[in-house]
């Protein structure tokens, strides 16, 4: 593998290169932090360009947008999910999660502030509310919901 | 004819004249690179050993106080902040696997100005005021002993290195100032030597080379050691300076007790839990056939899953092992009642911290059935 297969694979992360035993290798290659944030931008786009047909492909995106630490994006994460929703992809599903999981480490980071985590998270529960009105729902699409808007509300109390 | 033979005889004198004094340039220019090269490696061997000492020298730190599971061995020492005799002695009533370290800290309790900078550089550690002259008086002390040779003490060693003397003694005149012991109650060891080595004296002038050399290492005590006994060994930190020469390498090791060690695993746990108000967690492999890793699926899912973030990570690589923390967060989920799932085949592919993951759950009581719908097998006890 090389190096940008190794980074892409991990999602950037080095505390998972290490738990699977490849940080070595990836450090052995003296990647620039600049470099990182090059292929990182480019996993994001593609990322985010696949969502429609691979349902991880919005969480591999929220990961890029982590490592690039970048609050701006969490709106372009949002236009995606507005696009999902509109042409009823039932990956819109899949990317709430994500979506919490990115609010909640962004706020616990300090890179979102109280006020704008407040207002992701009015977001995030109109469109819990909105799928479960959706006719496609599901045994499994519930359990997501669920299991969403419990973490939600767990980023709620914790405000 | 003859006049001739004059004429090649005059550029054969100069011929010879210029080729021997190229040749005999050349042969002084080797001659000082070799000097510069064996002072250069013989100082990078030192301070090698200098680190490595440092190193076993925190396991003493971690005997006088640190390690609560010896705690009548640490009592006893800790009563009075006693002498490094005591600690020796109790040393050898703990485990003869200690004898080495036991040799070592007899060697230098009769030294009692070794004694005096070694005590002052535990006090400057515990309250963390960073770098001092403590930390240097101990390298000088180490260095001295690790230059002195069968038949010679360390400044006619150094004298005959071409050490150039700029301060009392040639040992003195190498600068150890910036080298850190444990700073800022971190584990890193850095010896940093700054020296000049002086070049044959040649038509009365002095020429210097300025060497900067560094060793880093990481502090090893006992009550770490305890623990990753407990669970596996860990690879060895390997670490080469930007200048530096000399490596050196061994076991980790904080100053904390084992109790605020599992306070401290416990508050990093509860950063890497991630969704934390899902009853569902899911483990598995960052990679696998799919291409799918379980951060992915756990978060598509909106399950709990375990990542710790990359700073976090930077900041507690070289205290904590991987394994240790993925297991307090194994235990804290299973107490919570949560159902484990796994993104791989828990029969095939087990490799790095999947495998120690599924093991520790068949130890438990669980065995795996798979969810042909999701793709993902449930750990379910029998």
């Amino acid at each position: 593998m090389n190096a940008k297969e190794i980074f892409t694979m991990y999602h950037g992360s080095k505390f998972q290169m290490e738990r699977e035993g490849n940080l070595r290798e990836y450090q052995s290659f003296g990647i620039t932090k600049e470099t990182e944030i090059a292929w990182a931008k480019e996993a994001f786009s593609e990322a985010c360009n696949s969502v429609t047909v691979d349902e991880n492909a919005f969480s591999r995106a929220r990961l890029f947008v982590g490592f690039l630490k970048d609050a701006s994006l969490i709106d372009v994460l949002i236009s995606i999910q507005q696009k999902l929703l509109a042409d009823d992809n039932r990956n819109i599903f899949f990317s709430v999660g994500p979506m919490v999981s990115l609010v909640t480490d962004f706020y616990r980071l300090k890179y979102i502030d109280k006020c704008k985590t407040e207002k992701y998270i009015i977001y995030l529960n109109d469109l819990i509310k909105d799928l479960e009105l959706k006719d496609m729902l599901d045994k499994c699409f519930s359990g997501v919901l669920l299991n969403s808007k419990a973490n939600l509300d767990s980023l709620e109390a914790e405000l | 004819m003859k006049e001739k033979n004059n004429k090649n005889s005059g550029a054969i004198i100069i011929e010879a004249t210029i080729s021997l004094t190229t040749f005999m340039f050349t042969i002084v220019m080797i001659l000082f690179m070799c000097h510069i090269c064996y002072a250069q490696a013989k100082v990078g061997t030192v301070i090698d050993g200098v680190a490595k000492d440092l190193a076993e020298f925190s396991y003493v730190y971690s005997m006088t106080g640190a390690n609560k599971s010896q705690s009548s061995l640490s009592n006893q020492a800790s009563a009075a902040r006693m002498g490094v005799e005591d600690v020796c002695d109790s040393l050898n009533d703990v485990s003869e696997a200690v004898t080495s370290i036991s040799d070592f800290a007899s060697s230098i309790a009769g030294d009692s100005e070794m004694q005096s900078s070694l005590f002052a550089l535990l006090k400057n550690t515990a309250f963390e005021t960073g770098k001092s002259l403590a930390t240097q008086e101990v390298v000088y002390a180490f260095a001295k002993n690790r230059f002195s040779g069968v038949s010679a003490d360390a400044e006619t060693v150094l004298s005959r290195l071409g050490i150039k003397k700029s301060g009392t003694t040639y040992l003195r005149s190498i600068d150890f100032s910036e080298s850190v012991f444990c700073l800022n109650g971190g584990r890193d060891i850095k010896i940093v030597a700054r020296y000049s080595v002086k070049l044959i004296e040649l038509l009365d002038t002095e020429i210097c080379f300025d060497i900067v050399q560094c060793a880093s290492t990481t502090a090893w005590n006992s009550a770490e050691r305890d623990v990753v006994l407990q669970t596996e060994p860990k690879p060895e930190t390997t670490e080469a300076s930007s200048q530096g020469e000399t490596t050196t390498e061994s076991e980790t090791i904080p100053e904390e007790t084992t109790t605020q060690k599992q306070e401290t695993i416990k508050d990093i746990v509860n950063e890497a839990t991630h969704n934390p108000a899902s009853d569902q967690v899911m483990l598995g492999k960052f990679t696998n056939n799919k291409n799918e890793n379980y951060i992915e699926k756990a978060e598509s899912m909106s399950m709990t899953y375990f990542s710790v973030s990359d700073e976090r990570w930077e900041e507690i690589n070289y205290q904590y092992d991987a394994w240790e923390i993925n297991k307090e967060f194994l235990k804290q989920q299973e107490a919570a009642g949560k159902t484990f799932y796994l993104n791989d085949n828990p029969n095939t592919n087990l490799t790095g911290s999947f495998a120690k993951e599924v093991l520790w759950l068949r130890e438990q009581g669980y065995e795996f059935e798979k969810n042909e719908v999701l793709g993902i097998w449930k750990a379910v006890r029998k």
